[in-house]
């Protein structure tokens, strides 16, 4: 038993050590626009100029999940049938020739976005549908439609929580989904949606402060609507412009640097305290770590103590039969006693729960009220220290 | 006022509450006072009492815990604390009086909250120590001495009071309480309340000047129901019409009104640019040659045909030019008959398929070859034409667009309207073209030949519906915004934005909304619900119709983006500027105080038709006994029968005879389906001839009315006084029961009824000596008379300068045509009510 506590140890260690990797070995993207109707043709045009980028910069169809609910290009009122423009040049038709929706129209609901990022989707369900993503992948998520004080609206018909979204976050980190992630939205209201993440190595980033609404950037005059929103604009303009291929080295920080509130005429918010090292290591995270694609291989080590090793899972494993056990003898000792008084038979092999001792009205007992008060009072008293010492030392503090 | 009937006391006694006030116990006293205090203490700025007091869960600790008792007793304002302590002073003073001054301390101050439980000493205790200090005692409180009989409240008490009666009277509270249990005999009791009354009197007797006077006002208030039942309501009634105009007059005030906005998200307007320009206006002038030629040649060939009417060349043509362009067209014939005038017509239309669209929606256009003012509509129709031949070529829409031809203005669209819909009598055609649900209608009129300088919009519908203020809305955006044209309404050229002009557009929506007529070929779109307006080139100026025709295709292509039928924004509005409005919650209290100024003086007039005073007694047959018998018969019920009858001193119930009330207010309600049935059929050239025998009626009528009840129809007894409340009580309910009605759906109607119908509320049949009955009579049924409608159309008339033949030609026609029912408003609600204060007016000559 000491050998095996001893081994533990080591393992531990090991683990401690070993775990401080920052490879990952691909890259996932989730595209999800959440508003229908004509006139929020804006909401497409961001998310598909989104995904014209990850796509030029590599990461393929299959690792991207395009959610569009509503189809802008064929609507009647599209003045240029079977295109979608996020620019009123119209220099680039981002409906275009190769483009794949995954999830599209009434698909795009809450539940499933919520299933498809905690894969708790049905086996017949296809890959194409399915976010493939591991522990040693990076995952960007960019949203974007009409929202509030945390929450974001889906098809007019239902929205999503910022404790939702927070939560799908911390499932898919426990089910080791991912390794980091890029949470970026842009909609009114936009960094209250991030402000409950609680799950680690996640950078969040949004267009606009609590209060504030989110700006549309320019109409197209014979589309007769506005095409792109503005913080979406400028960090498209900073990716197009700046991010030319996929080893470009520029990081997160000269992404976020490049803000300009007097452009995107919100303010923009960034969060880092979720990834290890903060602002400071997060920084140093390069834009295509999330944008780009990477096909790292990793050789599955007999001696790997990494996250997701086989080696690491049977310490687990290990540790959790060892604290069972342990429950279960306290557990069993603890019934033994109490029926060893009743009778000896009942002690078998198995434990079992026999508590048939039936349960009497109870007498209210009136005398000890006194008691009770000198109790009740003493309650108080020790409170009422407690609170004097807490508002004390609040205060020095 | 002299009235026959008395008046029943006043349902509350006013000396009760002051008595109220001086008996409330200790504890309760406290809490209101320092209530009051805490209040008077917010109202200076240099301290924030509440901000000392409030109850903020981060601002407790050990040096804040006050806060946890202070939090009950400070209000944020006036009404927080009065209401508060409203509620709270009956169920505390009650509590106190049950359970003693400690107890409710013990609980108020948050002993009994819990947090603070074990501190508080056993109910034993606090029981002994409240009957030792006799706290309940020291102030004068309420002691029923006989609960079963007076009540609770029926006789107070004071300190010296309850000290007089224990000398007499060796018992304590508890049996001055429950005197029964205490084995007191009946004589005892009577004693007692006996002894109380002289110690009361003697107590009020002996007070200072000052409360003397608040009491004998008080009192007289008590021995007074002329003020509560005939003046108080006088004057309630002659305050809300009062206000209910001041109301209206307030509505042009920035404070008041709005600015208008865009609800709509999905309309987008001016987002577009306008492509109809250029080679498009080559098309426009070669239409307008063609047309023109026809013109020329029907003006050569038909003598009979007036230059402004449409022929079936002209048909055919604009029916060849839609087919041209690609279109699906057909004809639809419809005839009309009113008031001895016939109308004919064919519609043409025409429908651009949406080409990527569904086909279950549409927009519709509208060029009728005659405008509303009856004008050649040339420019109109040909730019209709081009707009058709253009947008066909657009792959955008998403809805059908449909281009309505009709011959004329006011019967043309609605033969087509209820064609559409499937509602349309014998004499109208069949559509044999249809297109989806109609979402949207824009009636094109530009009578003219030169250039334009703003855009007038009409958007009044029948019955005084009005579309949905976002179209509106949009046409102005659109107009004002992507255009460069201004925008005007109600015909107010010359806007400058102040007071009197928006009052004015205000005034002139209303008369247009309250006479319910159709303003243009858009108005019959309105009861479809169907948003629709016209709109109007005004002016000299630049702008020629391809600014007009581009404004529309914005219009179109904004309407086009719509998702849903437009139901944003508000339906029930008074414009006042084409940027500034009022909508219903606003405006709607004016006509409603107006209403209800007729239905408080009816239900004040319904209470005092239940009463007869002591003096009238005598002449009262019936009714006037009641408790006095009652209380003859059974002596043993004296003592309990005295209280009721020193209540009701000076009255007593009566039974009110409403067989002939009921049924002469009904009956003459329903005479008024007479002059309605008249005036919408017969010929036309009768209308004015019928007018003029109508006013004679409406004299005449009155006063045989009024001689024939008098002297009792023959049949019957005379009429007694009652009688004339009751009629009159039943009439103004009717009156403030329809016009309020009315309010929600046509405001300015019973806004304009409500008014000339005001005076009705204060006549009444006048009594005293014959010299100063028949001058006064005489003079108020003339004055009445000026007010009757035949004489109020009349005099609009001769204001206007239209003729009567006219304006009752439109109404019938209105009536047969449009739906319209001011009609029914006039004869069936106003005129009856008029009738009925002529009619009681008219009795005092009898």
């Amino acid at each position: 038993m000491a050998i095996l506590l001893r081994l533990l140890q080591a393992l531990a260690l090991l683990l401690f050590f070993g775990g401080a990797t920052a490879e990952h070995t691909s890259n996932w993207a989730v595209l999800v626009s959440t508003s229908r109707f004509w006139f929020n043709y804006r909401h497409l045009a961001n998310v598909l100029s989104l995904y014209r980028t990850v796509k030029r910069l590599g990461i393929p169809d299959s690792q991207i999940i395009l959610m569009l609910p509503d189809d802008m290009a064929c609507n009647p009122r599209n003045a240029f049938p079977g295109t979608v423009y996020s620019n009123a040049d119209r220099a680039v038709d981002l409906y275009g020739d190769n483009i794949e929706v995954d999830y599209r129209g009434y698909e795009v609901t809450v539940e499933n976005f919520i299933r498809l990022l905690t894969d708790r989707l049905d086996e017949d369900v296809p890959r194409s549908k399915r976010l493939g993503s591991d522990a040693g992948s990076n995952v960007l998520v960019y949203m974007t439609g009409h929202g509030g004080d945390q929450f974001l609206k889906f098809q007019d018909a239902e929205e999503i929580g910022a404790w939702d979204l927070a939560d799908a976050f911390g499932q898919m980190w426990e089910k080791k989904r991912y390794h980091e992630l890029l949470f970026m939205i842009d909609t009114c209201q936009a960094n209250t949606m991030y402000t409950h993440f609680y799950s680690p190595n996640i950078v969040a980033t949004g267009s606009s402060e609590l209060d504030q609404s989110s700006y549309s950037h320019h109409a197209d005059n014979d589309v007769g609507v506005a095409v792109i929103d503005r913080w979406t604009y400028y960090v498209l303009e900073f990716l197009e412009t700046q991010v030319t291929s996929a080893n470009s080295k520029l990081t997160l920080g000269d992404l976020f640097d490049s803000y300009d509130m007097s452009k995107i005429h919100s303010q923009p918010g960034v969060r880092w305290d979720l990834f290890p090292g903060a602002e400071q290591e997060g920084r140093l995270r390069t834009v295509v770590d999330f944008f780009g694609n990477v096909q790292n291989v990793e050789i599955e080590n007999a001696n790997a103590t990494d996250p997701g090793s086989l080696k690491e899972d049977l310490a687990e494993i290990a540790r959790l039969v060892e604290k069972w056990r342990k429950r279960d003898e306290e557990y069993s000792a603890i019934i033994g006693n109490s029926s060893q008084s009743q009778s000896e038979d009942a002690q078998s092999s198995t434990v079992h729960l026999k508590s048939k001792k039936t349960v009497g009205p109870t007498k209210m007992a009136e005398d000890s009220s006194w008691g009770k008060r000198l109790v009740g009072l003493s309650v108080v008293g020790a409170c009422t220290a407690v609170w004097v010492a807490g508002s004390i030392l609040g205060r020095s503090a | 006022m002299a009235t026959p009937a008395a008046l029943p006391p006043l349902p509350f006694n006013p000396g009760r509450v002051r008595s109220y006030l001086v008996r409330l116990p200790l504890f309760t006293r406290l809490v209101l006072l320092v209530i009051l205090a805490f209040w008077l203490l917010e109202l200076q700025t240099i301290w924030s009492v509440v901000e000392w007091g409030a109850l903020i869960p981060n601002e407790i600790n050990l040096g804040t815990m006050y806060r946890l008792n202070t939090y009950p007793i400070i209000h944020t304002g006036f009404f927080h604390a009065f209401l508060n302590a409203l509620a709270l002073t009956p169920l505390l003073e009650r509590f106190e009086a049950e359970h003693g001054t400690l107890t409710s301390i013990a609980l108020f101050v948050g002993l009994g909250l819990g947090y603070l439980k074990v501190l508080v000493p056993p109910e034993k205790v606090l029981r002994w120590i409240e009957g030792k200090l006799n706290l309940l005692g020291r102030l004068p409180h309420y002691v029923s001495v006989d609960q079963k009989t007076y009540g609770r409240d029926y006789i107070y008490n004071s300190a010296h009071l309850v000290s007089s009666v224990r000398r007499k009277f060796p018992v304590n509270n508890a049996e001055l309480r429950a005197p029964q249990q205490a084995g007191l005999s009946p004589s005892t009791r009577r004693n007692i309340r006996l002894n109380l009354l002289v110690v009361v009197d003697w107590e009020t007797s002996s007070n200072g000047s000052r409360s003397m006077a608040l009491k004998s006002a008080i009192r007289n208030l008590r021995n007074n129901p002329q003020l509560l039942f005939v003046r108080l309501p006088n004057i309630l009634s002659f305050l809300c019409i009062v206000v209910g105009v001041v109301w209206l007059l307030l509505l042009p005030l920035n404070d008041y009104s709005r600015q208008t906005y865009i609800s709509e998200n999905a309309l987008l307007p001016g987002q577009v640019h306008a492509y109809f320009t250029g080679s498009e206006q080559n098309i426009f002038r070669g239409y307008k040659k063609e047309l023109q030629a026809l013109i020329q040649e029907g003006r050569e060939n038909g003598p009979q045909n007036p230059e402004v009417e449409s022929t079936p060349a002209i048909s055919n043509k604009i029916y060849s030019i839609l087919q041209a362009a690609g279109l699906k067209v057909a004809t639809q014939k419809y005839e009309y008959t009113s008031a001895g005038i016939g109308y004919q017509g064919e519609n043409v239309y025409g429908i651009i398929h949406a080409p990527r669209g569904d086909a279950t929606e549409a927009i519709v256009l509208v060029a009728a070859w005659k405008t509303a003012d009856d004008e050649l509509n040339l420019n109109g129709v040909t730019l209709a034409l081009t707009l058709a031949r253009y947008f066909k070529r657009w792959s955008l829409w998403s809805k059908d667009i449909i281009f309505v031809f009709p011959p004329d203005s006011k019967t043309g669209t609605q033969a087509w309207i209820d064609a559409y819909h499937d509602l349309h009598p014998a004499s109208v055609q069949s559509l044999p073209l249809k297109s989806g649900a109609l979402q949207g209608a824009l009636v094109i009129e530009y009578p003219f030949e030169n250039h334009f300088h703003t855009l007038h919009i009409v958007y009044d519908g029948v019955n005084g519906q009005l579309p949905n203020l976002d179209l509106f809305n949009t046409a102005v955006a659109i107009a004002g915004g992507q255009m460069g044209i201004g925008a005007n309404l109600q015909e107010m050229w010359k806007h400058d934005d102040s007071y009197q002009d928006r009052l004015k557009t205000i005034l002139r929506g209303m008369t247009k909304q309250g006479l319910g007529y159709a303003t243009g070929a858009h108005s019959s779109f309105m009861p479809y619900h169907i948003d629709a307006i016209t709109l109007q080139p005004k002016g000299e100026g630049w702008e020629d119709e391809m600014a007009l025709g581009r404004t529309i295709e914005s219009l179109c292509r904004s309407l086009n983006n719509l998702l849903e039928h437009l139901h944003q924004s508000f339906f029930f509005y008074l414009l006042m500027q084409s940027n500034r409005f009022v909508s219903i919650g606003t405006y709607l209290p004016s006509a409603m105080l107006i209403a209800g100024n007729f239905t408080i003086m009816a239900i004040a007039l319904w209470m005092r038709t239940g009463y007869y005073s002591d003096s009238n007694k005598p002449s009262v047959p019936a009714g006037s006994e009641g408790p006095k018998s009652k209380s003859d018969q059974k002596p043993d019920l004296v003592a309990q029968k005295e209280v009721t009858e020193t209540k009701t001193v000076g009255s007593a119930v009566a039974e009110r005879v409403l067989a002939l009330p009921l049924s002469l207010v009904s009956g003459l309600h329903l005479l008024g389906l007479v002059p309605l049935w008249t005036f919408n059929t017969i010929f036309h050239q009768y209308f004015t001839a019928a007018t003029y025998i109508f006013v004679v009626v409406d004299i005449v009528l009155p006063l045989i009315l009024a001689a024939l009840l008098s002297n009792g129809l023959g049949i019957a007894r005379p009429i007694v006084p009652q009688q004339y409340l009751l009629i009159k009580s039943f009439a103004l309910l009717l009156l403030g029961l329809s016009l309020s009605t009315l309010a929600t759906l046509n405001f300015s109607l019973s806004f304009m009824i409500g008014l000339l119908c005001a005076p009705l509320s204060f006549i009444t049949r006048i009594q005293g000596p014959a010299a100063v009955r028949y001058p006064i009579s005489i003079l108020g049924l003339a004055l009445l008379n000026l007010l009757s409608p035949p004489a109020v159309l009349i005099g609009v008339c001769w204001y206007t300068g239209v003729p009567i033949e006219t304006v009752l030609t439109q109404a019938a026609f209105g009536w047969d045509v449009w739906g319209m029912w001011t009609q029914v408003v006039v004869w069936c609600v106003w005129w009856p009510a008029w009738l009925i204060g002529c009619v009681l007016l008219g009795s005092s000559m009898f």
